[in-house]
C-alpha cells in the first residue's frame, strides 16, 4: 500500500515512455507509397551503369533539376525495355498519356528556404550521399512520409525521432540547425538570406 | 492495491513527468512553431525550370518587345529586351503587370447576356452560337437607317483589314475607328501632303510637344527615353504633368488656346499668320511674348525639329483643324520627320451620323487612349446592340448587352503593327506565352462568322508574312541576342514565320531623303484659317460653370484597357498617381469653393455629374480642374460592380474635337 | 571535407545611385518590385499607410505657385544603413541582420514576431508591416517568382536588393566553378525595369564599378547623413531645390506645395 502510489506512478511514467518513443512516432508521420516503383539500383548498376547527374541535371544557369521530369524516362522507356510490371505501369499510365509522374519528395524543403545545388556540388564538393545517404543504391522507393503537424517530410528532421544518430556517415537531418552547424563547421555564410528567401 | 482516483492521478502524474523524457512536448513544439511559418493558405510557390520566352506587348500601340521568365508554361515576370532599339530594356508599369490579365477579377472568359429587368441588371451566360445567333436575328430585323458598325480600336493590323472586308458583307456595315490620339499630327500631315510621314526622334535636337505625353505614356517608352538625351524637349500644357516636369522648358498656356501659340510661331517662322504677333498670342493663350520669340528662335535654330501635337490619352485629340496648323509647323522647321511608312488608314467614328449605329460591335483590343463612352453612345441608335469582343467587363463591356470574349494577353496569337513614334513602318507577332481558356472567341474570326465568311486570323498573319517575305525589304530583329537578319537572308517565309513567332520584329529600313521643303503657301493658308476658325469658335464659357474641365488619362489605364490589380501599389498603397475620378485644382481655386485636399466633391458639366477626390497640386493653372479618366481605386482589382459615373461620361463631346475642354462647375460634396 | 581554398567570394557592399534627375515618376520600379518580391495586390481596406511597397515613388515639389511650381520624385526603399542600422539595433527577435558579405540589410520575415519596433526605429519608413495574409485573384498564384517565399499576416517585410537575384547569380556563378558572381547577373528588378536607366546597381567598394563612380559625385547626397547610419542609397540631382528637399528631416512627409 505504502509504495502503490509510486508503483503507478511509476507505471505511468513507463507507459508514458512506451508511447512516447514507439508510438507517436508512427502517429506522428503519414505514410504514402510513392506512384511508381522504381530501382535506382538498377539504373545506377552495372545493366544501365547510368550516374546521378544523367537524370538529376545541374543546369548550367545553376538550377538544379532535381527529380527528373517524364521526358527523361521517356527517353529510354518510350517502348518496353525489360517487360517487368512497373516498367508497363510507366508506360500506360504516364508515358503514353504524357502525364507527369507525381513523384513525391523525400527532400524537399519549405517554399522559404533556398537551397542551391550548385553551391554544394561544384564548390563546397560535396558528395550527393553526404546528404541523401545510400539512396542511389536502393532497389525499392520507401513510402513517402509526412509530418502530419509541419506538413514536411520525414527526411527533414531525419530518421531517428531522437536525431541521436551514431556513425552513419552522413547528417541525418536536413534542418536548419543541420545546415547552420556544417556551414559553421567550415566557416561558409551563416546569415538569414543566405538560406532563406 | 485499491484502484481509485488517487490511483489514476498518480498515473496521470507518472504519465506527465514521463512525457517530459520523450518527444512527444518537445517535437509538437517544432512542428507547430514550423507550422505557423508555413500556413496553409499561404499559396505554394510554383516550381520547375526557368525559361526565357519572347512576345510583343500588345495592351497599347507602342509596340514594346518583351522578355518573359517563365517556370514551364506560366510567365511568372515580364520586363523589355534591352537588345533591341525598340525598346532598349524599357517596359511600363502596365506592361510590367501584363502576365496578371488573365486572372483579372473582372476577365470573362465565357460569353453572357446582359438585361436589365425592372432597374435591375440580369446576366445570363450563352454559347458563342447563341451569342452569334441573337446577333444575326438583330441583325435581319436592322431599321432603315440604322447600320451595323465594327469599332477598331487599333487600326493598322491584319486584322482590320479583315474588319474592312467583313464591314462590307454585314448588312449597312461600317468599319470605324475609335479616336486615335497618338500618331495625330503625322497623320494630319500625311493627309496634307499625300505621303506617309515617319518621326525619325532618334536624330531630333528640338521636340515640341503640345500637350503630349511624350515621357508617361507616348509612343514606344523605350526608343523615347533612349532619344531623349539627345534633344531638348520644351512641353506646351496648361498643368505641370509628368512630362512637363521632366522637360526642358514647360510653357503654361490656357487650356483650349494651344493653336494660337502655334499661330504665333507660324507666324514669326514663315510669315504665314499675320497679325499673330507674340502679343497677339500672349492675350490669347497667356503665353509670355517673349517665350512665343524664343520658341520660334528655337525652333528656327534647330538642325531637326519635331512639332509633336498628340494630346493626352484622357484629354482627347486636337481636332483636326487646329492639327492641320501642327503639322504645318513640321513643314516649316527643319524637321525630323522623313517620308516612310505605310498609309494611315483610319475612319474616325466622329463621321458617322448621329443616333445612326443599330449593333455596335466593339473590338477586344485598347487604342491606349481613354475614350468617353459619350462619344460612341451619341452615335448609337435607341435600343441599339453592344457587342462588347473584350474579355474584360470594364470599358465597353460596361456598356455591353452582349459580352463575347476574346482570349486575355498573351493567350493567343496577336500581331502588332506599326508604333505611332516608329521611325520606319514595323510588324511584330505576339506568340501566345499561357493556354487558353477553353470558350475564348477570337474577335476577328467571331465577326467574319456572323458575315457568313469564316476567317481564321492565324492563317491571314502568316498570309501577312508571306507577302511581307515576297517583297524582300526590311529586317528582323531577333529579341534573344538583338541579332539583325535582312528579309532577303530568310531563304522561305515558314523561316520567317517562324522566326517572328519566336520573338522577333520586322522593320523597314530608314529612307534617304527630306520629308518635304517648303510647305505651299496655299496650305499654310488652310491650316491658318481653319485654326483661326476653331479658337474663333472655342472660349465661351458659361457663368454658371465658370471652370475648365480638361482631362488626363495614363496610356493603357482608361477606356477599353484594363490593369493588373498590381497596379494598386500606385494608385491605393502609394500616393504616386491619382486614381480615376480624382480632380487636381490650384491651392487658389481650393480655397475660393472652400475644398480640401483629400475632400470629396461633385463635379458638374452640361452632362451630367461625378463624384471626384480633390487634389490641390500648384502645378494646375487656377481656374482649371484637370480631372483623371482612369481605374478607380475599388475597380483594379476588385469584384464586378455596376452602375457610378466617371469622369468620362461626363466630359461634352463636341463635333469633330472630342472633349478637350469642357466648362465645369465643383462644389462640396 | 574537400574545400581548402578560400571557401567565400570576396566581400562586397552593394549599393544604388539614383538619379532624380532622369526619374519621372512612372511607377515601373515599385510594379516591377512586387511582381519579384510576391507582394501581392492591396486589400481593398489598404491605403497608402497600411499598404506594402519595398519600393515607394515619393512627389516632392518646390513650394512655388503657379506657374513656378516644380515637381521631383524620389524613389524611396530600405536604404541600406551600414552603421548603427537602426532595425538592427532594436529588434527583439534577432530577425534582422546586416550580411557582412553583401551589406545587404536582411529582413527574415518568418523569424519576425511583428512587434514593429523597427519601422518605428527606421527613420526612411522603408519597412512594411503584413496587415493582412497575402491574397492574389484565383489563378494569379500560379504567376508567383519562385526565388521569393511569400510572407504571411504579422510579420514585417522590407526591401533586401532582391535577394532571390543574389541567389541566382550566385548558384550561375557556382555552377561555372566560380565563387565571384558576374555583376550583370546581379541587378534588382527595380534597376532593371527603370524606362529612364534612372537607377544604378553595384558593389560600392568596387571602384570598377559605375555606382561607386556615381556615388562619388558632386551630385550625389544621401538621405539624413547626420544621423550616421551610413545608407547605400545615394540620390543625384542638379536641382539645388530638390536637393535641400531630399535633405529635409523627413522627406516622406514633404508633399505638393
Amino acid at each position: 500500500m505504502k509504495h502503490s502510489g509510486k508503483i503507478s506512478f511509476f507505471a505511468g511514467f513507463a507507459v508514458m515512455l512506451a508511447v512516447g518513443w514507439a508510438g507517436f512516432p508512427r502517429l506522428l508521420y503519414r505514410g504514402t507509397p510513392q506512384p511508381l516503383s522504381f530501382s535506382h539500383k538498377v539504373h545506377t548498376g552495372e545493366k544501365a551503369g547510368m550516374k546521378c547527374e544523367d537524370c538529376h541535371v545541374l543546369r548550367a544557369s545553376g538550377s538544379f533539376g532535381g527529380v527528373p521530369a517524364l521526358e527523361s524516362c521517356a527517353g529510354c522507356h518510350a517502348a518496353p525495355m525489360t517487360g517487368t510490371a512497373p516498367e508497363k505501369r510507366l508506360i500506360d499510365n504516364y508515358v503514353t498519356p504524357n502525364r507527369e509522374i507525381p513523384w513525391l519528395i523525400y527532400s524537399r524543403q519549405p517554399d522559404n528556404v533556398y537551397f542551391s545545388h550548385a553551391n554544394h556540388i561544384r564548390l563546397a564538393k560535396l558528395a550527393c550521399k553526404q546528404c541523401h545517404g545510400d539512396h542511389g543504391d536502393t532497389d525499392t522507393l520507401r513510402p513517402y512520409q509526412e509530418d502530419r503537424v509541419s506538413g514536411y517530410s520525414k527526411d527533414i528532421w531525419g530518421s531517428s525521432i531522437s536525431r541521436i544518430s551514431f556513425g552513419r556517415g552522413r547528417r541525418d537531418g536536413m534542418r536548419m540547425d543541420d545546415c547552420v552547424s556544417c556551414h559553421r563547421e567550415h566557416k561558409v555564410s551563416d546569415s538569414c538570406l543566405a538560406c532563406h528567401k | 492495491m485499491n484502484f481509485g482516483r488517487r490511483t489514476l492521478l498518480q498515473f496521470a502524474g507518472g504519465s506527465a513527468a514521463g512525457a517530459l523524457f520523450t518527444p512527444i512536448p518537445w517535437r509538437l513544439l517544432w512542428d507547430s512553431a514550423v507550422w505557423t511559418q508555413n500556413w496553409s493558405w499561404i499559396p505554394k510557390l510554383p516550381r520547375g525550370e526557368v525559361t526565357e520566352k519572347f512576345s510583343t506587348c500588345t495592351l497599347c500601340p507602342a509596340a514594346c518587345p518583351v522578355k518573359a521568365r517563365c517556370v514551364g508554361n506560366q510567365p511568372v515576370s515580364l520586363t523589355g529586351v534591352a537588345a533591341t532599339a525598340e525598346s532598349n530594356g524599357a517596359l511600363c508599369p502596365v506592361g510590367l503587370a501584363g502576365h496578371h490579365l488573365p486572372y483579372h477579377p473582372k476577365r470573362a472568359v465565357l460569353p453572357f447576356r446582359r438585361r436589365s429587368v425592372n432597374g435591375k441588371v440580369a446576366v445570363s451566360p450563352l454559347s458563342a452560337d447563341e451569342a452569334a445567333a441573337a446577333i444575326a436575328e438583330r441583325l435581319n430585323a436592322l431599321p432603315a437607317g440604322q447600320s451595323t458598325v465594327i469599332l477598331d480600336e487599333r487600326p493598322g493590323r491584319v486584322t482590320s483589314r479583315i474588319y474592312q472586308t467583313l464591314a462590307a458583307k454585314l448588312p449597312r456595315g461600317e468599319y470605324v475607328t475609335s479616336p486615335q490620339t497618338e500618331g495625330g499630327t503625322l497623320a494630319k500631315l500625311e493627309s496634307l501632303t499625300g505621303t506617309p510621314a515617319a518621326m525619325n526622334m532618334a536624330g531630333a535636337d528640338l521636340v515640341v510637344s503640345f500637350g503630349t505625353p511624350l515621357l508617361d505614356g507616348w509612343g514606344t517608352p523605350g526608343r523615347v527615353f533612349a532619344a531623349r538625351d539627345r534633344f531638348r524637349l520644351i512641353q506646351v500644357e496648361p498643368l505641370l504633368s509628368r512630362t512637363a516636369a521632366a522637360a526642358d522648358l514647360w510653357i503654361p498656356v490656357y487650356p483650349g488656346t494651344e493653336a494660337a501659340l502655334a499661330l504665333g510661331l507660324l507666324n514669326l517662322l514663315t510669315g504665314a499668320a499675320s497679325g499673330w504677333t507674340p502679343e497677339k498670342v500672349q492675350s490669347v493663350s497667356g503665353v509670355p511674348a517673349e517665350s512665343v520669340a524664343r520658341i520660334a528662335a528655337e525652333l528656327k535654330a534647330a538642325k531637326a525639329a519635331l512639332v509633336i501635337a498628340d494630346g493626352d490619352p484622357g484629354g482627347g485629340a486636337f481636332s483636326p483643324d487646329e492639327q492641320s496648323l501642327f503639322a504645318a509647323l513640321n513643314l516649316a522647321v527643319d524637321s525630323a520627320v522623313h517620308p516612310c511608312g505605310v498609309p494611315r488608314v483610319t475612319r474616325p467614328i466622329e463621321a458617322l451620323p448621329d443616333a445612326s449605329i443599330g449593333v455596335l460591335l466593339c473590338d477586344a483590343a485598347s487604342s491606349g487612349a481613354g475614350t468617353p463612352w459619350r462619344v460612341i453612345a451619341r452615335k448609337l441608335a435607341p435600343a441599339a446592340m453592344v457587342v462588347s469582343l473584350s474579355p474584360f467587363l470594364e470599358g465597353y463591356g460596361r456598356h455591353a448587352e452582349l459580352i463575347v470574349p476574346a482570349p486575355a494577353y498573351l493567350e493567343s496569337l496577336q500581331e502588332v503593327p506599326t508604333a505611332p513614334d516608329a521611325p520606319a513602318a514595323g510588324f511584330a507577332l505576339a506568340p501566345p506565352l499561357i493556354p487558353a481558356r477553353p470558350g475564348a472567341t477570337e474577335p476577328a474570326e467571331f465577326i467574319a462568322r456572323l458575315a457568313g465568311e469564316p476567317v481564321t486570323l492565324s492563317v491571314e498573319l502568316k498570309k501577312h508574312v508571306e507577302a511581307l517575305h515576297a517583297t524582300g525589304k526590311g529586317e528582323v530583329v531577333r529579341y534573344a541576342g538583338g541579332e539583325v537578319t535582312p528579309v532577303k537572308d530568310f531563304k522561305t517565309s515558314d523561316e520567317l514565320w517562324n522566326a517572328l513567332n519566336q520573338g522577333a520584329c520586322w522593320r523597314q529600313g530608314l529612307p534617304a531623303g527630306m520629308y518635304a521643303s517648303k510647305p505651299s503657301a496655299r496650305l499654310l493658308q488652310a491650316a491658318v484659317q481653319s485654326a483661326e476658325r476653331r479658337l474663333a469658335a472655342g472660349g465661351q464659357t458659361d457663368p454658371a460653370r465658370p471652370l475648365m474641365l480638361i482631362t488626363t488619362a495614363w496610356r493603357a489605364t482608361a477606356g477599353n484597357a484594363q490593369v493588373s490589380p498590381l497596379l494598386t501599389k500606385l494608385y491605393q498603397e502609394s500616393e504616386l498617381r491619382e486614381p480615376g475620378n480624382s480632380a487636381a485644382i490650384h491651392p487658389d481655386t481650393s480655397q475660393k469653393l472652400n475644398l480640401k485636399h483629400g475632400g470629396q466633391a461633385i463635379l458638374t458639366t452640361a452632362c451630367g455629374s461625378c463624384p471626384v477626390a480633390i487634389v490641390v497640386d500648384a502645378g494646375v493653372m487656377p481656374g482649371v480642374v484637370s480631372a483623371v479618366i482612369g481605374p478607380t481605386v475599388d475597380s483594379i482589382g476588385a469584384a464586378p460592380r455596376n452602375g457610378g459615373s466617371t469622369i468620362g461620361d461626363i466630359c461634352a463631346p463636341d463635333g469633330d474635337a472630342p472633349w478637350r475642354v469642357t466648362s465645369a462647375q465643383l462644389r462640396r460634396a | 571535407m574537400s574545400t581548402t581554398t578560400a571557401k567565400n567570394a570576396k566581400n562586397a557592399r552593394y549599393g544604388m545611385v539614383i538619379d532624380l534627375d532622369r526619374c519621372n515618376g512612372c511607377g515601373a520600379c515599385m510594379v516591377a518590385c512586387a511582381v519579384e518580391n510576391n507582394v501581392p495586390p492591396a486589400q481593398a481596406k489598404a491605403t497608402a499607410r497600411t499598404g506594402i511597397t519595398w519600393m515607394r515613388v515619393e512627389n516632392v515639389a518646390n513650394g512655388a505657385s503657379f506657374p513656378e511650381h516644380r515637381t521631383a520624385f524620389i524613389p524611396i526603399m530600405c536604404q541600406q544603413c551600414g552603421e548603427e542600422t537602426p532595425c538592427v539595433s532594436v529588434c527583439p527577435q534577432q530577425a534582422v541582420e546586416v550580411d557582412p558579405k553583401t551589406g545587404i540589410v536582411d529582413q527574415m520575415p518568418q523569424r519576425c514576431l511583428g512587434c514593429r519596433y523597427c519601422m518605428a526605429a527606421c527613420p526612411y519608413h522603408a519597412r512594411y508591416f503584413n496587415w493582412w495574409d497575402p491574397e492574389w485573384p484565383a489563378g494569379m498564384e500560379k504567376a508567383l517568382n519562385p526565388e521569393v517565399a511569400p510572407r504571411m499576416r504579422g510579420v514585417v517585410e522590407k526591401c533586401n536588393f532582391c535577394h532571390g537575384r543574389y541567389h541566382a547569380a550566385k548558384a550561375k556563378a557556382a555552377a561555372a566553378g566560380r565563387r565571384d558572381i558576374d555583376p550583370a547577373d546581379y541587378q534588382p528588378a527595380c534597376v532593371e525595369a527603370c524606362p529612364t536607366r534612372a537607377i544604378v546597381f553595384g558593389d560600392l567598394d568596387d571602384r570598377s564599378s559605375q555606382a561607386a563612380q556615381l556615388a562619388k559625385s558632386p551630385d550625389a547626397f544621401r538621405l539624413l547623413p547626420k544621423l550616421g547610419t551610413e545608407p547605400k542609397i545615394y540620390y543625384l540631382t542638379r536641382r539645388p531645390w530638390v536637393r535641400e528637399i531630399a535633405s529635409a528631416s523627413s522627406p516622406a512627409e514633404v508633399r505638393r506645395g
